[in-house]
């Protein structure tokens, strides 16, 4: 395989992976989901909460 | 205990088709929330009371063929509503949410150890006239203390359905009879409702008709009329949400017609004091020669004896100090061996990915942008599962409870309250669910100057970019017969700057914009208790799969993305002349190690020339004078420039970064080496110490995260508060690294 075409695959690959990325995070949002997964699951985490408390 | 038999005490005469409410009351730490998602499953979602930042969680609980809606409202200690969560939980019970309906019964959870403080919410639910059911929870650590409750006497003497209940995540008892209880409630006819204070109840009712007639004689008629309930609770809770709302309503006016009642009907004390006394003298009667409480409790008498020491002004603050540091020390002492071990397994992956892939794009993809990124991030991940066993371990035992207590004096000194120290609390973990969990905050001013602070705490995000720094620039120096090491005090020293920061930000605001009295605060201090290991460690994995999930995807996806930005456009003309300038080696240099060594310095020299007219070079350039005063290359530049929403991109930018445009030769010991060895083109090292310092102080002061952005925005309805946020912090930042890079 030539170099250009190693490129041509790597940027097609690096655009698929931001394409679904991009997808799933606005499908998310869309749910009404924050976009931040980071976010939700320290949200859930009961250490992380005021909620614990009740 | 025995639960009664729900069925002998209400009887079922509603039609069963339609889809029943159940609302779920109760003080905090109840186990209401357990309890909850114990009837509920998963089968729950969360949203917002329309018009105001309270969250609502609704769950669907299913008993044999019929489906109820079940509501969990905030944990309160009254019907007295002195917050926007308090105030959410009356209008949900009064059926005065948007389109929702009133519940057909309610649920009241009771901690069956402190039975007589929680009746005070129960009785006045009982109050308003709708079916409840009580479920006397954590019956297990109430016979375990030897106190003992008659079920069936206590059921009969408030005329509900009592259910002994233990909710707790590893045992759970009694849920059937108290879903078959619930069921049963929602088809009872509603009981007449009644009141403590009469006298109240009707001049509540007669003004609540006065203003329903003024409501109907304007034009066109005001659709708010008040309910009988709520200016009953006006009346009695002086300055308290309900007489916020009904003078917004009808002016300022209705505040002097609520006060000539007041004066009419109490005489010495205020209607709060009477209505506290009345209700825990109906309480005393109802409970009396039912609940039998040992006199000298054990377990209270050693918590007792333990908090005359751990809530001790000088030595609690003290051992505070001490435990917080032994944290930090344990942050970086037990985690090497594992950071080690994966740093070790990325380095081999590469090799194999270099091994078997010929040079090219693909294999620069893999290795230098998804192993670089994603390993440089995942490597952190002992850290963090140490930080956070510590955390939880800490919350488990009651001892973070004892933390708020001893914060309470200091939040004092800067106009907060032990309120805020919650959300500081958790803001350790994450911002965005600490400023939501200001929502507990009665006060607007200290809610607002709490949202400002709290995102200054060291989030789980700001460690790894500590860790890296401190681990490429802080040497490994011991003291104390190697008990204490100096990068875990410089660890300490960065979450102290955050907590400064936050604390300092507080002070001015409530100073000056925030101008307010100091809030009241009143906490529970729970039981000490020995962590359950089980639910220490399902939380822990609980923490390491949202972190693997975040380096799985966002970070997987930044650093793609930056890899692509770091390798294109490829530059012809450079290749061409590397291309050259290796032939011209190959036929001049004859020794062969010599010769290799001569190729390996032309190959780093050109992914450096590549790299610099790449995308990522180009914007790194542009950006650069900006930060030029900080002594930051345009590497770092970018970088920081990439980690403004969300700051441990960072990391996974200057893996792929530093990996595109390094050595690429097997004796590289990962990012750390990297980062330690970036030099200017004239050979100096851009990492100074003082640049160092100035580096992790920007990450310490700055606001570096979208979500915390957003969720500031949500939760002052405005945008003038994040944009603050953002600038002030930002700007905090800039000054701090510039300050270390001129000092150091």
């Amino acid at each position: 395989m030539s170099s250009q075409q190693q490129e041509w695959i790597a940027l097609a690959a690096v655009i698929l992976i931001a394409g679904i990325s991009i997808f799933r995070w606005w499908q998310r949002r869309k749910r009404g989901d924050s976009g931040c997964s980071h976010c939700e699951k320290s949200c859930s985490s009961p250490e992380t909460t005021s909620r614990k408390l009740d | 205990m025995t639960p009664t038999k729900p069925s002998d005490l209400i009887a079922s005469d509603k039609n069963q088709n339609k889809q029943a409410v159940i609302a779920v009351v109760g003080n905090p730490n109840t186990g209401k929330s357990t309890l909850f998602n114990l009837l509920t499953g998963m089968r729950q979602k969360v949203a917002n009371y329309p018009g105001v930042t309270v969250e609502k969680r609704i769950g669907e609980l299913t008993i044999g063929e019929r489906r109820f809606q079940l509501i969990d409202l905030p944990g309160t200690y009254s019907l007295a509503a002195h917050s926007p969560d308090e105030r959410a939980a009356i209008d949900v019970l009064l059926g005065r949410i948007g389109d929702m309906p009133a519940p057909d019964a309610v649920l009241v959870v009771v901690d069956a150890t402190n039975i007589k403080r929680n009746l005070f919410v129960a009785t006045e639910v009982l109050e308003l006239g709708i079916p409840v059911v009580i479920a006397l929870n954590m019956v297990d650590i109430a016979e375990s203390q030897h106190i003992s409750i008659d079920v069936a006497a206590l059921a009969t003497r408030l005329n509900t359905v009592v259910i002994p209940t233990i909710a707790a995540a590893t045992r759970h008892e009694n849920l059937e009879p108290l879903k078959a209880a619930l069921a049963t409630a929602v088809d009872k006819t509603s009981p007449k409702p009644w009141a403590l204070l009469e006298d109240v109840k009707q001049a509540a009712a007669a003004l609540a008709t006065e203003l329903a007639t003024e409501c109907a004689a304007q034009t066109p008629p005001s659709p708010q009329q008040p309910a009988a309930y709520e200016v009953q609770r006006a009346l009695i809770d002086k300055g308290g949400e309900a007489e916020k709302r009904l003078v917004d309503i009808f002016g300022s006016n209705l505040s002097r017609r609520l006060q000539l009642l007041r004066d009419k009907l109490t005489s010495g004390q205020t209607l709060a004091e009477r209505d506290a006394n009345e209700r825990y003298a109906y309480i005393a009667k109802i409970l009396d020669g039912i609940v039998q409480v040992p006199a000298g409790n054990q377990q209270r008498s050693l918590t007792e004896r333990i908090d005359q020491i751990v809530s001790h002004p000088i030595i609690g603050s003290l051992l505070f100090v001490l435990v917080m540091a032994t944290v930090f020390q344990a942050v970086f002492s037990w985690a090497t061996p594992l950071m080690d071990l994966i740093d070790g397994t990325a380095g081999w992956v590469t090799d194999q990915v270099y091994a078997t892939l010929p040079e090219g794009a693909i294999a620069s993809l893999l290795a230098d942008g998804v192993v670089a990124g994603v390993g440089s991030v995942v490597i952190f991940l002992p850290q963090i599962l140490i930080l956070f066993a510590f955390i939880i371990v800490l919350e488990d035992s009651g001892y973070m409870a004892r933390a708020a207590f001893l914060m309470d004096r200091s939040m004092r000194w800067c106009g907060l309250s032990g309120h805020s120290f919650v959300p500081m609390l958790s803001s350790f973990a994450c911002a965005v669910p600490a400023i939501m969990g200001t929502r507990v905050i009665p006060d607007t001013r200290d809610r607002i100057a709490t949202i400002m602070a709290a995102p200054f705490m060291t989030c789980s995000a700001r460690l790894p970019v500590y860790a890296l720094l401190i681990a490429a620039f802080i040497p490994r120096q011991h003291y104390f017969y190697g008990l204490v090491n100096l990068q875990g005090l410089v660890l300490l020293g960065l979450y102290l700057l955050g907590i400064v920061g936050g604390v300092l930000t507080a002070f001015l605001l409530k100073r000056t914009i925030l101008r307010g009295s100091a809030p009241t605060f009143l906490m529970e201090l729970p039981p000490y208790r020995t962590p359950n290991i089980k639910s220490v460690l399902v939380r822990l994995i609980e923490r390491a799969k949202a972190f693997l999930v975040r380096a799985g995807t966002v970070i997987f996806f930044v650093s793609v993305v930056v890899w692509s930005l770091a390798y294109f456009p490829r530059s012809e003309i450079l290749a061409a002349e590397f291309e050259r300038q290796k032939l011209a080696v190959e036929a001049s240099v004859q020794i062969e190690a010599a010769r290799e060594q001569a190729i390996l310095v032309l190959e780093n020299e050109l992914a450096a020339a590549q790299m610099e007219q790449s995308l990522l070079g180009r914007m790194g350039k542009t950006i650069a004078p900006v930060f030029k005063p900080l002594g930051w290359d345009w590497k770092l530049s970018a970088a920081v420039i990439a980690s403004f929403p969300a700051r441990e991109v960072v990391i996974a930018v200057l893996g792929t970064t530093y990996a595109v445009g390094s050595d690429v030769d097997e004796e590289d010991e990962g990012l750390r080496e990297r980062v330690r060895n970036a030099a200017w083109p004239d050979g100096k090292k851009v990492f100074t110490p003082g640049i160092a310092l100035g580096l992790m102080v920007f990450y310490a002061l700055c606001l570096q995260c979208a979500a915390t952005v957003v969720i500031i925005y949500r939760e002052t309805n405005s945008w003038r508060w994040p944009a603050f946020a953002w600038v002030y912090m930002t700007g905090l930042g800039y000054l701090g690294a510039l300050a270390c890079a001129q000092l150091g």
